[in-house]
This record gives structure tokens, sequence and C-alpha cells, in this order.
């Protein structure tokens, strides 16, 4: 077992490095030179008008006029010490300010998506699987493709029109209350919520097919009180291991969902830094995103043997963890 | 039954034409023998309803790719009409603001829209197959070097990495075609990785090494052709969202120049007016909605078939 958590956690601070380099490579492959893209803000159309002087404050505040290896090494040091100098496309705001000003909007959208993702996608898995007739079961399972199909913004724009604009049940734009964050989050958990009952039913079939659940009908019990006290933890087992996956989806639902719905947070700052090559800005969110995805795989590696004790067991020694 | 089944003088020699090549080959075979193959195709075809929509759309789309001029009923970049007219005998899908045609511009849409998707699945296909293969086949460091990377690419959400390579590449539907590609890549590299990992193992590969086939060639000889069944099912289900990724990123204003017809920024540009012009958003949207679910269907079909 501790064998098992610290090579987890020698892997994920290595991948965590690896997002730290990977952000510091994407600013040294920009063909030209990135202080006058910053200035610039952007399309390169007026790039020759920029001022030079600026261009070389810019430059000299980035360290772009120092040799690769001290820039990388210092960058290193920058992250460690969460000092990510200027966002420019943020009226010079300092990075770090700018992020905690939106992160906490950000976060409250994206909790309360998986709260929803998770009921929604657990409902349809179920009705999918235990409802009486054929037909309702491929209804359920059918209407999940629409959240895989339906792309997020054509999602947000019916709904905001539907829900907001003409029944009014919910706010158009902004945060504030908490219903405003409803509707939004909703959009995202849709979007989510295909693929885990997607997963979930599988699995659900899956195990149901197992010696162990037959043996549980065979002494005579129902249907659905077999699926939910011997099939569910054991089939709960792969929708555990996507959740890395679905909140790496909340996070790119939330950077187009912020935009339609006009909603501060940290989606639609990195939105606004992409257009404007703001790349002290886009730096730091990689690194934010990369490291939020490290530690929610990390949670659940570290927890899985807790739910399913066959992963660190001798027997199973041989598959790989992660 | 059989009355039925047997084709009619005038249709007898059309479809021998349209299935066998033309020419006296052609000309000898039995209809008989045609129509024996058409019905179960047929039958087929009406006990999947699904997927015999898929393909019909598919093909409409890949009209739509080819030959716009063909199927569009207006110009795509003129005004033709009143600025917000409403769907109707002239204009199917409506007009925009500036008066131009939405279903023209949907139909011309298509070419940016799809192929931008293709070249981006292309991509991953080339890059991350070739990558995934050299992992699993190579094994050792090489393997530890790239299988590292790839979980380094996995922990920025797609649109976000795609994002980020735009911030370096520049906008415009090119790059985020290469954008959205390079993406791809990580998922592609685990299931090539895969494939060939359990290749390797099969006893024909042993089979290979005993008789002196060197690495390079097993590769190519032995992994490529059969790893080539369930990377291509992969890569098909990734066009749709290679599809959806583009249309994503040209909606946030990256990728297609406005003028241009593209379905994600013809969604943008009419979503503000979707209260009282509802067409310009909806009509680009069932359009790609229908695509990605036609190429999930086709591409899963496919897998299907495989597996069994």
């Amino acid at each position: 077992m501790i064998r098992y958590v610290a090579r987890r956690l020698a892997q994920a601070a290595v991948v965590l490095w690896g997002a730290i380099t990977l952000s510091f490579v994407i600013v040294q492959l920009t063909p030209g030179d990135p202080a006058r893209l910053i200035v610039s803000g952007g399309e390169g159309a007026d790039a020759g008008a920029a001022d030079d002087s600026q261009i070389a404050q810019i430059r000299a505040e980035m360290g772009l006029d120092r040799p690769v290896v001290v820039q990388y090494v210092t960058y290193l040091w920058r992250v460690l010490t969460l000092d990510w100098g200027t966002a420019y496309s943020q009226q010079r705001q300092q990075v770090a300010d700018v992020i905690g000003d939106n992160l906490g909007s950000t976060l409250e959208l994206g909790v309360t998506s998986l709260v929803i993702m998770t009921v929604l996608g657990v409902a349809f898995a179920l009705g999918s699987v235990l409802l009486p007739t054929r037909w309702l079961r491929s209804a359920f399972q059918g209407i999940t493709v629409i959240g895989i199909a339906v792309p997020s913004f054509v999602m947000a724009i019916v709904l905001l029109q539907v829900f907001s604009f003409q029944l009014g049940w919910f706010p158009a734009f902004g945060a504030g209350d908490f219903r405003s964050v409803l509707l939004p989050s909703i959009t995202i958990a849709l979007l989510g919520a295909g693929t885990l009952s997607q997963v979930f039913a599988r699995s659900i079939r899956e195990v149901s097919a197992e010696g162990y659940v037959e043996v549980a009908q065979a002494r005579g019990m129902g249907p659905a009180k077999v699926v939910l006290t011997h099939v569910l933890r054991n089939a709960s087992l792969p929708v555990y291991t996507i959740v890395g996956m679905l909140v790496g989806g909340v996070v790119s639902g939330a950077a187009i969902i912020e935009i339609i719905f006009g909603r501060p947070g940290v989606g639609q700052l990195y939105i606004e830094a992409v257009s404007a090559r703001d790349f002290p800005l886009i730096q730091a969110l990689i690194v934010l995103t990369g490291g939020l995805y490290v530690l929610v795989t990390l949670i659940v590696d570290l927890t899985y043997p807790l739910i399913d004790p066959r992963v660190v067991s001798p027997a199973a020694s041989g598959r790989r963890a992660g | 039954m059989t009355t039925h089944a047997r084709p009619r003088p005038d249709e007898r020699s059309a479809p021998a034409a349209a299935v066998g090549a033309p020419g006296p080959v052609a000309r000898r075979r039995d209809p008989g023998r045609t129509t024996a193959r058409i019905r179960p195709l047929l039958a087929a075809a009406l006990r999947a309803p699904g997927v015999t929509l898929s393909v019909l759309f598919m093909v409409l789309m890949g009209g739509w790719l080819l030959a716009p001029g063909v199927f569009a009923t207006h110009h795509p970049l003129e005004a033709v009409g009143d600025s917000l007219a409403p769907p109707g005998r002239e204009f199917w899908f409506g007009t925009d603001l500036n008066g131009r045609d939405v279903y023209s511009r949907v139909v011309h849409g298509a070419r940016l829209s799809l192929l931008a998707g293709v070249v981006a699945v292309m991509i991953s296909l080339v890059l991350g197959g070739l990558l995934g293969m050299l992992a699993g086949y190579l094994g050792g460091v090489v393997d530890a070097i790239i299988s590292r990377a790839v979980e380094v690419l996995v922990s920025i959400p797609g649109l976000l990495l795609s994002l980020a390579i735009i911030s370096v590449l520049g906008f415009g539907v090119d790059k985020v075609a290469i954008a959205v590609g390079i993406a791809g890549i990580p998922g592609m590299v685990r299931i090539a990785r895969a494939e060939t990992l359990r290749i390797v193992n099969l006893p024909y590969m042993d089979a290979a090494a005993t008789s002196g086939t060197r690495r390079l060639t097993g590769i190519l000889t032995h992994v490529v052709p059969n790893a080539s069944g369930a990377i291509g099912v992969v890569a098909g289900i990734d066009l749709g969202g290679a599809i959806l990724a583009v249309a994503s990123l040209s909606f946030l204003g990256f990728g297609a120049v406005p003028p241009d017809p593209e379905w994600g920024s013809q969604i943008n540009e009419g979503r503000m007016y979707i209260s009282n012009a509802w067409w310009w958003t909806v009509f680009p949207s069932v359009v790609a909605g229908l695509t990605v679910l036609s190429v999930n269907r086709l591409s899963r079909g496919i897998g299907t078939r495989e597996v069994r």
C-alpha cells in the first residue's frame, strides 16, 4: 500500500512538472516575438505600429531577453512561489490577483455542475437498466446521446432562450444569487451526464452478468433490489475512473458557458487571454487546470483501493495503476 | 413475392451497371443475381434505420462539401433578400441580418467545418498512431517518454489545450484544425499503444521475430495492418468530436474570418438575434448536431461489426 501511494505521488509530481514545462514551451514555440504579440493584442495586423520601448519593457518583465535555460529555471521558481507576473490583457494587474478574483465564481459553477451531473447521470443509467418496458429503457438510453452530440454552445443558447427569455425562470446574464448559477450548471451537467450515464449503464449490465448476481437472483431477489444492493457498488468503479475526465469536461465547458452566460470566471478569463495572446495569464491557467486534473486523479487513485481492495492486492499487482 | 422481386424489363440493366464495372462483364451478369445481392442490403437498411439515415445524411454532407454550388440556392456572401426574413419558399432557412441566405451559407459552410474536422483527425491519426505504435512496439525508454508525455497532455482538457496551441499559432480555420488535431494526439497514442501491445503478444509476432523480421519491418508488416481496424474506429468517433471542437473554437471567434461561411461562427453571429430570428442560429446548429450524430452512429456501427 505504501509503495502504491509513493509511486502514485511520484507520478503526479512528474505530470505536474510536465504541465509546467509545457506551459513554458508554448511561449518559446510562438513564432515571432511574444512580447510584440502581447502589445499588439493578438492580431498581428497592427503589430508594426507597436511601441518598441513598450515591447522591450515587456520582454524584460517576462525575462524573454535572457538565455532559455535561465528563463526555464526562473520560470520554475516563479511557479513554485506563485509569482506569475503581469496579466497584460487585464489592465496590467497581477496574474495571481486576477485569477483569485475569478476563481470563486468558476468553482461555484463547477461544483454545482458536478453535483447535477452525477444526479442526472446516475438517474439515467438506472432508468435505462431498471425501467419495466424495453421502450422506456431505450428512450432513456437514447436521450443520453444528446448530451454527447449537441455542442455545448448550442445547448447553452437553447436553454438560455427557453428558460430565461421565454419562461423567465432564470436570470439570463451575470452572476449573483444562487439562481443565476443554476442554468449554466445544468448546461454543463447535461453534457457530461450523457457520458457518465452510458459508462455507468454499460458497467451495470456487465456486473449484472456475474455469477454472484445470478446467485442473488436465484435466491429470489427482485431485479431492482439486486441492482441496488449487489450490483451498484462494483458497477460504480468504472465511473470512478472517469471522474478526472468529467472534471476536465466541466472546465472546458465552463470556458464556453461563461462566455455565453456573461458570467465572470476563470474560463472566460482564459478565452480573453487567448484572444489577447496574454501569455503570462495563459501559462498560469494551463498550470492551474493541469494541477486540478493531477489533484483529482490523485485523489481518485488513492481512494480507489478503499472501494475496490483488489487494485493493490498481490493477485492484481501486474495491472498498472492509474 | 417472386413477382415483386423480379425487376421489370426497363429496370433490368440499370442496377447491374450501377453495381458492377461497366462493360461486357457487367452486362453478362444475371440481373436476378444482382437483385439478390441488393435485397439483403435493403432489408439490412430497413432493419437499422439509424445507420441508413446516417449514411444518407453523410452522403448529403459529402455533396455539400464537394459541390456546394449545386446544392446552394443563393450566393453565400451576397445580400439576396430582406434582413432577417423568416424561412419560406424562397429562403429555406431564412436570411440573416445582412439579408444573406442562411441555407446557402450552411451549405457552403460544410466545406470549412467538415474539412477542418477531417484534417484534425488525420493529424491525430497519423502522429498519434505512429507514436503509439512506436511506444508499444519498442517499449523501454521510448515507451516511458511517450507515455509520460501523453499523461501530461491528457491533464489539460482538450478544448483548453487547443486554445493554448491557437495562442501560439495564431487565429484561422487552418490553425484551429491543427490545434484540434494536436489535442487529439494523446487519445490516439493510447489506443494505438494498447492495440500494439495486444498484437505484439500474439504468437505470429513471435514467429515473425524468430524468422528474423527486423523491428521496423515488424511494425510495418504486422502491427500497422492489424491495429488499423481498431484505430480507424476510434478515428471515426474522434471525427465527431473534432467537428464539434472546430465549431466550438470558431464559435469563440478563433476560426473562420466573419464573411466566410462556417457553422460555428454562423451560430455565434446569430445567437444575439435568437429571440426575433431563431432560424439564423438554429439551422446551422441542427446541421452540425446531426453531422456529429451521424458520424458517431456510423463509427459505432463499424466498431461493433469489428468486435464481432
